[in-house]
């Protein structure tokens, strides 16, 4: 195992940090757990303006998700609400709430370790799951059925299995291989 | 210009019309591509990135060791491949405490990031490699038709690390449209994203707003969409059935991965483009390319 560092790349439930004694270990707070991630590190310079919200194309057309209020509660501590809120998994991928953003949160990467937050507890839905133990089983997120024929109608070969162990021995140092002993989603 | 090809997961799988145009495309503009099958999933940023971002970022490692090794940078077809590649390689470049943390886990597949490559998306290549000169140069057909560019957001954003074109007002596409002989057309919502991966958790709000893009698209007159990504290709040409059924509203707007055009352009048959494949009939869009079967 690699040592760990400041930022918690492992992210368990609590970041354990040694207090002055260096016995006692000490719990730390659901921000700290954020900033310990890849990406989460600026979460605290939000000032609540909303514009990831206004630009999110997700918020305008589901009228469920909102970005902001998701960081909010995540820095009043909310981290048991946050975690189970159903909502985090409604992000499109576009990245243009960190595009606006005028404090350069980062806002989708913080929300992104949010999610990583929310996946320890299980709580990533079923899908994620089944596609990261294709990629785990085969090397990609991609079903084979039937792909030999259709590449043929265009002339391509055949394409090849991959040796995809590399996938495993990395997820067996980051712990990710828990989830499928665990046989994944809640 | 030589670059180790980068296929990802769904392009190889459900949409070889996309491989086989780029290896066309790629050779008819002399950009060598080498092959490799050391490359897994990039992996993916919508679904592993979200669960763990360590993994991900490994497994990128890992992706970008390959590229390393063979001494060539890695060209994407795969806007989401890029993006992931990219920015795992920004990072491990910049940040010397992800990559002594990283490479301690590297160590279990016997490789070491040391950050000597660059990885492109096709675009890129095509627009400053290639150039739009060059392109211009190989065009037999032009196409001849109001084109709606729609660049998807995994090519620009996040800005600071992808540096490529103006992200708010991108221009590389609607370039090479133009070299095209095409007529590359404006419209709202332009910079929108297509609801792909949100199609998982919310099926409705996803077709929503690939249906408001394709609302204005048709009210702008482009009689066909062009673009660089597979998931938003499903999202456009697939995406219009579901919203037929869904929504009971009907576009017929035929959707074309870039180098679909411009193998068109460079006076290839309708057939060889494998537009056989795609749910949107281009028929109509053919009728209009001169010289074209």
């Amino acid at each position: 195992m690699p040592k760990k560092t400041l930022r918690n790349f492992a992210h368990p439930t609590y970041v354990e940090k040694p207090s002055v004694d260096g016995t006692l270990l000490k719990k730390i707070s659901f921000r700290e757990e954020i900033r310990s991630i890849l990406g989460g590190e600026r979460v605290s310079y939000c000032f609540q303006c909303g514009i990831c919200t206004g630009v999110c194309p997700s918020a305008r057309f589901s009228k469920v998700y909102n970005p902001r209020t998701i960081i909010l509660r995540s820095l009043l501590g909310g981290r048991e609400q946050v975690v189970e809120d159903k909502t985090l998994w409604l992000c499109a991928e576009c990245h243009s709430c960190e595009e606006f953003c005028p404090q350069d949160v980062h806002i989708y990467s913080a929300l992104t370790a949010i999610r990583n937050i929310a996946t320890g507890e299980g709580n990533a839905p079923r899908p994620f799951f089944r596609n990261a133990k294709i990629l785990a089983d085969t090397g990609r997120i991609a079903s084979m059925m039937g792909v030999n024929k259709l590449r043929e109608k265009v002339g391509l070969r055949p394409l090849e299995e991959l040796e995809s162990s590399d996938v495993i021995k990395i997820m067996k140092v980051t712990g990710f291989d828990r989830f499928f002993e665990a046989g994944g989603a809640k | 210009m030589r670059y180790a090809l980068f296929l990802g997961c769904l392009i190889p799988t459900r949409l070889p019309q996309i491989e086989a145009s780029s290896r066309d495309a790629l050779s008819a503009l002399g950009v060598e591509v080498v092959e490799t099958t050391k490359f897994l999933c990039c992996p993916s940023p919508v679904w592993i990135k979200p669960m763990d971002v360590n993994t991900w970022l490994a497994v990128a490692a890992r992706n970008l060791c390959v590229a390393e090794e063979e001494g060539l940078d890695v060209l994407a077809l795969c806007p989401g491949c890029s993006n992931t590649l990219i920015e795992a390689n920004h990072v491990l470049k910049n940040d010397k405490e992800a990559r002594e943390h990283i490479n301690e886990i590297l160590k279990e597949t016997d490789r070491e990031f040391r950050g000597t490559i660059k990885v492109k998306h096709l675009l890129r290549v095509l627009h400053e490699d290639v150039g739009v000169s060059r392109i211009e140069e190989e065009v037999r057909n032009p196409l001849n038709i109001k084109m709606a560019p729609h660049y998807g957001c995994h090519v620009l954003r996040p800005s600071e690390v992808m540096r490529f074109d103006d992200v708010m007002t991108p221009r590389s596409m609607d370039d090479i449209i133009k070299a095209l002989g095409g007529e590359p057309v404006d419209y709202e919502d332009k910079d929108l994203c297509c609801g792909s991966a949100l199609g998982t958790a919310d099926e409705e709000s996803s077709l929503k707003i690939a249906r408001a893009k394709l609302r204005s698209i048709s009210s702008s007159g482009a009689e066909a969409i062009s673009l660089v990504c597979p998931m938003c290709f499903l999202q456009f040409d697939l995406g219009q059935m579901m919203i037929l059924r869904k929504f009971r509203e009907r576009y017929d707007l035929p959707v074309f991965y870039l180098s679909q055009l411009i193998n068109l352009a460079m006076g290839m048959g309708t057939d060889e483009i494998g537009v056989g494949l795609h749910k949107m009939s281009a028929d109509k869009v053919f009728e209009k390319v001169s010289g074209s079967r």
